[in-house]
């Protein structure tokens, strides 16, 4: 029930119909239906009607890195709390963010999704398990809607950054190229393709820091590393959950009294009778569960003082104890503790 | 509410000091409201501190849709009015015109011991009100993901294993064990009276047949527990029994656990209690002492020896050896050698591998809350029908109407 | 859990127990409420009959507005009844609690029904009240359902026989009683946890007790301390006080003489009093047998608490301001002036619920039509349908060809 309900991320990055569809690109045109709201291919973006997602980003590019963010994001999902430091989590915030950009520049792409796998593969279960904790974390729908909220303008930011960075280099580049033009009279076509190359060296600058860090890293963390070849700083040693110790049947809940301690046999000649009495005996009745009951009302409330206790002091008194806090305790992970609560 | 229904609330007149002609009042009995004439404005006769009471509590739950019909109770599925995400089911017992004696008996039963307990693997009941015309409304713990019954009989879908098994059986045997705890005989054990909540709890339902323990002179009744999970004593009549009755029933379940169908079956009493002698071994004094003074005890044709370990090794390997030990103790024939619902949460079949699964990790069904709506609209002792889906044609079906 | 963790999970806890100011302001509150309503019906009625044959205005001559009076000064002076107070209401109540048990002694019921049916009146009348539903045609319905919800099984015709009363006496009003309960059935006695102490207080004087641990003495020597117990100077039994048991079966005796005793003080004068309310069933238990022998109890406490535990002399005073309700019993009321409350009543009751033999059938009646309708019903109709459609072709002659 709750969370197939709750899986939902921003809109514009919701898949549906994420199976094998064949883009009939090309076979149906816009032209014919101008008026028609543009859908958005999730294969190959390209722009087509009465198909699976609506266009939300005017530029199909930012709509393509979305997703490859979304994707990542899944992936990659640790939690601040996971770190030691906030100095920690951002320097790991940083590391998602390369591998990011190399899938959305297409920057040996193969290499990414294969650490993006391998790690997926890996921390499956740190990574489901932060599903989760983020999940019932955002259970208030407030609160879920305001992180929602958060994390698309976070992607929106990072992709419109991303782009405005391009964009610089872009200019940057052309402008060294309009400014050689400008201030000398070499070939027009050397000075452009040096002004390209100038754009590449930087990308290939950026790459190579990039390549420079991941070897460094990778070479710290060899061996079968636990985050598939990604090393991540300043982690918490974390105690795994699943290690709870023996398993307890009572789950907690014991049968100790406080008042007595029950016998096997009292100086009671009548109990004793029947106890020897198979009239009652052969069907089963149980003379241990008779004294357990009676010894038990007997002290049942001794020690509670209803003066006290009860501060009740109106009529209004409600027909059950269930509240919703109870209600949700009940259906949720946690135990109903023995004391009531209320 | 079951509110007077002549009982009106009196119209406020105007306040003006004018006075308004009405017409001649009633007699007196039947309203005491339509005498109005004055301007002065009357003050609704206000309802006894019960009646608000209970309209208060009324307002606090809201019915969403009705997800199961019967001739007993229908069943709605609802939220908290103070928290729209919250659900709960809502079991309304109709008045029923045809029961002479006033307030069923399994009604008051089902009532008396809900409000008493609380455990996690007991349904909850959060609150009881009236609505018009003396119905009775239980506010109950939801629980969408069906019942055991349904992920046992699904073979096809449903997959599962010892660890699996064992998570299950330790919630049924803590909520058998909490009922004990407190002086409540369940006696209506069964896979299909075991709803599972929506993080995957087990809860143990309808207490329609539930009585608290008995002083020893007090004679219950023996014709308890659906047949097929009955135990011996109560075949034979015994008037005076104990909670391993229940214990019986939950040896049924373990079994059933594993076969995926009931263990022993039969379609009358009688030839159930042949099937316990056959399965389990035939009742003697000699491995049940005062079984032959029991009312309804029948001297057996033949005699066929209580099972040895081998027996149920070969039926239920997968459970281990331990995890067959402990549901030998729960068939033990004399009542008195049966394992106590204390007792069989001690055995050392828990600690043993595997360790219970847990609950996130047990196998689901969908198609829940209409599983739901079924299992709490039926009253104590029923057996389901065979089909669940059969709804339509078991309501025609007069004929097949099982006993 | 330990015991008092059982007695807070119960409804009676959480439900029923009450300070004793909250007690009476509940049953004030309750009382106001109906009352005024008796009033408001009442002062109606007189306005109507004080003006027969107003036309138009209604003003009378001097322009005042008739039978407006707060103190109705142009009503009839027998229409001026005074509606039965609070502690009237209460006194009714109370003789009727002592009613019920006289019937349930007569009829010999299980000492548990009786209990619970007592338990269920005085509950009842914190939200209810006599003035509504006086309590002559509550007690046979309560009685009834203390028999359902105590497992003694007695069918409606038995029942009715058994109390002289009908059917519909005893059944229309026991929706309505278990309204009142807010449907808690349960209800926790401290007769039943008598035998419990009887047996360890045997087991005491016989040597063979097992001690709790932190109490700090062995079964012996608690045993030694009983026998050196002195007599209850209160009582009566000729015994000195310097007199001491002479050896266990004396003892025995003695314990037996205080389980009587305490007994017979649970089953009467605890019902009739508030001390369900205002203590839980271990203290009236234990305020039982203080008073039926106070060293015998006061030395039991003693083993159930280290000696340096704080609870204990909170315990012992809980248990004695209970004795004390105990001991001053139930107020009686007589005969006569029962009577006499009786009638006033009658005239001072709610019309509205006068007749809820009427009321319920009614309400019956109604739910049966609302209720789903029934195959035999859907049959019955389907049936008058196809006559009515074969009579209705009957008028106009068969059709052509068609049979009739």
């Amino acid at each position: 029930m709750s969370r197939l309900a709750q899986r939902s991320g921003p809109p514009a990055a919701r898949r549906e119909g994420e199976e094998d569809d064949v883009c009939p690109v090309c076979k149906s045109s816009r032209y014919l239906n101008p008026n028609m709201r543009f859908l958005v291919n999730p294969e190959c973006y390209h722009r087509i009607k009465n198909k699976f997602r609506k266009q939300t980003f005017e530029d199909i590019q930012v709509e393509r890195e979305v997703d490859i963010r979304r994707r990542v994001a899944e992936v990659f999902n640790r939690r601040e709390d996971d770190f030691n430091s906030l100095l920690d989590y951002n320097n790991y915030l940083n590391d998602v963010e390369d591998i990011t950009y190399n899938l959305i520049n297409k920057i040996d792409l193969d290499e990414s999704e294969r650490k993006l796998a391998s790690y997926a593969s890996r921390n499956q279960q740190t990574i489901s398990l932060n599903v989760q904790k983020s999940l019932q974390e955002s259970q208030n729908r407030e609160a879920r809607q305001v992180l929602e909220k958060e994390q698309a303008r976070i992607r929106r930011e990072a992709a419109r950054r991303e782009e405005q960075e391009e964009k610089r280099d872009r200019e940057e580049g052309r402008r060294d190229v309009i400014n050689m033009l400008a201030s000398s009279d070499g070939d027009a076509s050397r000075i452009a393709r040096e002004g390209q190359q100038a754009v590449l060296k930087r990308s290939k600058t950026r790459q190579a820091a990039i390549q420079k860090q991941q070897q460094a890293l990778s070479s710290d963390s060899s061996n079968g590393a636990p985050n598939g070849g990604f090393f991540i700083q300043g982690l918490k040693t974390k105690v795994e959950p699943v290690d709870e110790g023996p398993y307890d049947p009572f789950q907690g809940f014991s049968d100790k009294r406080k008042y007595f301690v029950q016998q096997n046999r009292y100086a009671w000649d009548r109990l004793d009778r029947l106890q020897k009495d198979t009239n009652w005996t052969a069907g089963g009745y149980d003379f241990r569960e008779f004294c357990s009951r009676t010894l038990c009302e007997a002290f049942s409330g001794l020690g509670v003082f209803i003066g006290e206790e009860v501060t009740r002091t109106d009529p209004a008194f409600v027909g059950s104890v269930a509240t919703v806090a109870a209600a949700e305790a009940g259906a949720g992970s946690k135990d109903i503790m023995m004391e009531d609560p209320f | 509410m079951a509110m007077s229904p002549t009982e009106t609330v009196a119209p406020s007149s105007n306040t003006k000091n004018t006075v308004v002609r009405t017409k001649p009042p009633k007699a007196p009995q039947t309203s005491n409201s339509s005498a109005t004439n004055h301007d002065k404005p009357r003050t609704a006769p206000a309802p006894q501190l019960f009646e608000s009471l209970n309209d208060e509590e009324k307002r606090k739950y809201v019915k969403d849709k009705q997800v199961g019909k019967g001739t007993y109770a229908d069943v709605f599925v609802g939220h908290f009015a103070s928290s729209p995400s919250t659900k709960i089911a809502i079991k309304k017992i109709r008045f029923n015109a045809d029961f002479k004696d006033g307030i069923s008996m399994d009604t008051i039963r089902e009532i008396r011991a809900l409000q008493e307990l609380r455990h996690p693997n007991i349904i909850a009941l959060y609150s009881v009100f009236s609505s018009k015309n003396q119905n009775l409304n239980l506010v109950l713990e939801y629980c969408p993901r069906g019942d055991l019954m349904e992920l046992i009989r699904d073979t096809d879908n449903v997959h599962y294993g010892t660890a699996d098994i064992k998570a299950w059986m330790g919630m049924l045997c803590r909520a058998v064990w909490f009922c004990h705890e407190n002086f409540i005989l369940h006696r209506d054990i069964k896979p299909n009276n075991l709803l599972i909540a929506a993080d995957g709890e087990l809860k143990l339902a309808d207490f329609g047949l539930a009585r608290s323990f008995a002083e020893p002179e007090t004679r219950m009744t023996y014709n308890m527990t659906t047949r097929f999970y009955r135990p011996p004593e109560l075949f034979y009549q015994a008037r005076h029994y104990s909670g391993v009755v229940d214990v019986w029933s939950v040896g049924c379940v373990m079994a059933e656990l594993v076969l995926r169908f009931p263990f022993i079956q039969g379609d009358t009493d009688i030839e159930t209690a042949n099937k316990i002698s056959e399965t389990i071994g035939t009742p003697t004094e000699d491995n049940w002492p005062g079984v032959t003074q029991l009312k309804a005890y029948l001297a057996p044709t033949n005699v066929v020896p209580v099972k040895r370990k081998p027996f149920y090794m070969d039926l239920f390997s997968s459970l281990g050896s331990s995890g067959v030990d402990l549901m030998m103790s729960m068939f033990a024939l004399d009542p008195r050698k049966r394992a106590t619902s204390k007792q069989v949460l001690q055995h050392e079949w828990w600690q043993q591998e595997p360790r219970p699964s847990r609950k996130e990790d047990l196998p689901k069904r969908g198609g829940g809350v209409e599983v739901m709506g079924d299992d709490l609209k039926r009253r104590g002792g029923e057996l389901p029908a065979e089909g669940r889906a059969d709804k339509v044609a078991r309501k025609i079906d007069f004929g097949a109407m099982k006993k | 859990m330990t015991e008092d963790e059982v007695y807070r999970a119960s409804t009676q806890y959480r439900l029923w127990s009450f300070t004793p100011h909250a007690l009476a302001s509940l049953r004030a509150g309750t009382h106001a409420l109906a009352a005024e309503k008796v009033t408001a019906a009442r002062r109606s009625k007189r306005d109507v009959v004080s003006r027969p044959s107003a036309e138009g205005n209604g003003v009378d001559s001097n322009g005042a507005e008739e039978g407006r009076d707060a103190s109705g000064g142009v009503a009839n002076a027998a229409d001026e009844v005074e509606c039965l107070t609070l502690a009237e209401a209460q006194q009714l109540v109370d003789f009727y609690c002592s009613k019920a048990i006289e019937l349930c002694n007569h009829l010999k019921w299980p000492a548990a029904v009786k209990a619970t049916a007592l338990q269920y009146l005085r509950r009842f009348y914190l939200s209810a009240s006599p003035l509504t539903y006086p309590p002559s045609t509550i007690i046979k319905p309560t009685i009834f359902l203390a028999n359902k919800t105590e497992n003694h099984n007695l069918s409606l015709d038995e029942y009715a026989a058994k109390a002289k009363a009908t059917r519909d006496q005893i059944l229309a009003p026991e929706f309505i009683v278990s309204q009142g309960l807010r449907f808690t059935f349960d209800v926790r006695h401290p007769l039943r946890g008598l035998p419990g102490a009887y047996m360890e207080l045997l087991s005491l004087a016989d040597g063979t007790a097992e001690v709790l641990e932190g109490v700090g003495k062995t079964a012996e020597e608690l045993q030694e301390e009983l026998m050196a117990l002195p007599h209850d100077t209160k009582k009566a039994n000729g015994a000195s006080a310097a007199e001491k048991a002479a050896d266990v079966p004396s003892l025995k005796r003695r314990i037996h003489t205080a389980y009587i005793a305490a007994n017979k003080a649970l089953e009467t004068t605890a019902l009739l009093t508030d001390v369900y309310f205002l203590y839980t069933p271990s203290q009236i238990m234990f305020a039982a047998l203080l008073l039926a022998d106070t060293p015998l109890t006061t030395f039991y406490l003693t083993t159930k608490l280290p000696p340096a535990s704080p609870l204990l002399p909170r315990i012992r005073a809980a248990i004695e301001s209970c004795a004390r309700i105990l001991r001053a019993g139930p107020h009686i009321v007589s005969q006569a002036e029962a009577s006499r409350l009786k009638a006033k009543l009658e005239r001072c009751r709610d019309q509205d619920k006068l007749d809820l033999v009427g009321l319920d059938r009614a309400l019956k009646r109604d739910g049966r039509e609302e209720d789903v309708v029934t195959e035999s019903v859907a049959k019955r109709r389907k049936l008058e349908r196809e006559m009515s459609a074969r009579e209705g072709e009957e008028l106009f002659g068969p059709e052509i060809g068609r049979r009739a």
